[in-house]
């Protein structure tokens, strides 16, 4: 069984291929032909991926047949996730932001920033338990990276301890960012409990544009109410902007936008 | 709006020239006009390594770049990887491992191949 680091590599190397984690989940069934495999999951460097996951401890092959190891049903085992598992930050460790390495330039707009920093110790797969703490956020199982966006800046923290960050305006702005984000991620980290799962609600602009007053009248800036409640969504306004809603007479409008701007 | 797609091969280490930075520079700046793949084979796959410390040579961490343009898709040769031993390394998140036919298949996809 996998043990030592470089095993465990060759283990998520193994993986980090869409045939062979698709040869996996076909595995999950029960033994399987070569044939039967290759049916499934493609007929394409069958045997190459064979071997591959043979040498990473996640299948056995014998007399044309195929099953998953014992490590290798843990391994799938492992991957679902478990309310237990979810709630878990027991094992994490406070961070700290350990340098900002490179600025680079933005590709959407030249006056902004790309930057590369890095959290210690790296959170690993406590960053999926954070998820429900940022409004915007999404972890990507595939990159193992929890994907933040605010407004215009998307931040990206891998496992590893790397963050990205795009649309920065300069170095200060980068670093008053990753403070935020390390006192979120600490706070959580002290609690020692993981945030309850966030209801995921999608909120569409048509729906937002429903509780604005519909008048067009351009006090906020925008040409129109539509245009307004796609800003909105994208973080790039608030609702303090849009005055009329002020008006007692939209006080229910206000409060069904400051619910649905929660799951913004 | 993008219009077309680009390959741009490494096919040599990545430091002790300015070969890979240079490529990286370029296809970092086709994003957003074109769909980027960058594809490692050969030497190029160190460019993948996870962990790499430039700064003994004077160079920028050039895998900090694959960080940073995310929507740059790599694509690493992975019987180039093993047999240079690296399959049991850590590898940038973002880089896919591509078998021989998969690696070709990405090529042929592409509008314009790009090899510096």
């Amino acid at each position: 069984m996998p043990g030592n680091p470089e095993e465990i590599k060759m283990v998520s190397n193994a993986m980090a291929n869409v045939p062979r984690r698709k040869m996996m989940a076909f595995l999950a069934g029960g033994e399987k032909t070569v044939a039967e495999i290759g049916e499934a999951a493609g007929k394409s460097m069958l045997d190459y991926h064979l071997k591959i996951l043979e040498q990473a401890g996640l299948v056995e092959m014998a007399e044309g047949k195929v099953r998953l190891s014992e490590f290798g049903k843990n391994f799938l085992e492992g991957k679902k996730e478990t309310p237990a598992e979810k709630a878990d930050l027991s094992g994490a460790k406070p961070v700290e932001i350990a340098e900002v390495r490179q600025l680079l330039p933005c590709i959407a707009d030249t006056t902004k920033l790309r930057i590369i920093a890095n959290l210690a110790p790296p959170l690993g797969g406590a960053l999926k338990v954070l998820e429900p703490l940022f409004p915007r956020g999404r972890y990507s199982e595939r990159i193992g990276a929890l994907i933040i966006q605010r407004g215009d800046v998307l931040t990206t923290v891998y496992g590893t301890g790397n963050v990205t960050m795009t649309m920065i305006k300069d170095e200060a702005e980068a670093r008053e960012n990753l403070e935020k984000l390390k006192e979120t991620i600490n706070e959580a980290i002290a609690r020692g409990v993981a945030p309850a799962p966030r209801e995921k609600v999608r909120v569409e602009p048509m729906e937002i544009y429903k509780y604005l007053p519909q008048t067009n009248c351009g006090e906020c800036g925008e040409q129109s109410c539509y245009s307004f409640a796609i800003r909105l969504m994208n973080g790039e306004v608030s609702l303090d902007l849009c005055t009329p809603l002020k008006d007692p007479k939209y006080r229910q409008n206000l409060e069904h936008l400051q619910v649905l701007a929660e799951y913004i | 709006m993008t219009v077309g797609s680009a390959f741009y091969l490494l096919d040599s280490a990545p430091y002790g020239s300015e070969k890979a930075f240079g490529l990286l520079n370029a296809a970092a700046v086709s994003i957003g006009r074109m769909d980027v793949t960058v594809g490692l084979y050969g030497d190029g796959v160190y460019l993948a390594l996870k962990d790499q410390d430039s700064r003994l040579l004077a160079m920028p961490n050039l895998a900090d770049i694959l960080y940073a343009y995310g929507e740059m898709r790599v694509v690493a040769h992975e019987p180039s990887v093993l047999e240079r031993g690296l399959f049991g390394e850590g590898l940038v998140e973002t880089a896919e491992l591509a078998d021989e036919e998969a690696f070709l298949e990405a090529v042929e996809e592409s509008d314009c191949f790009i090899l510096l």
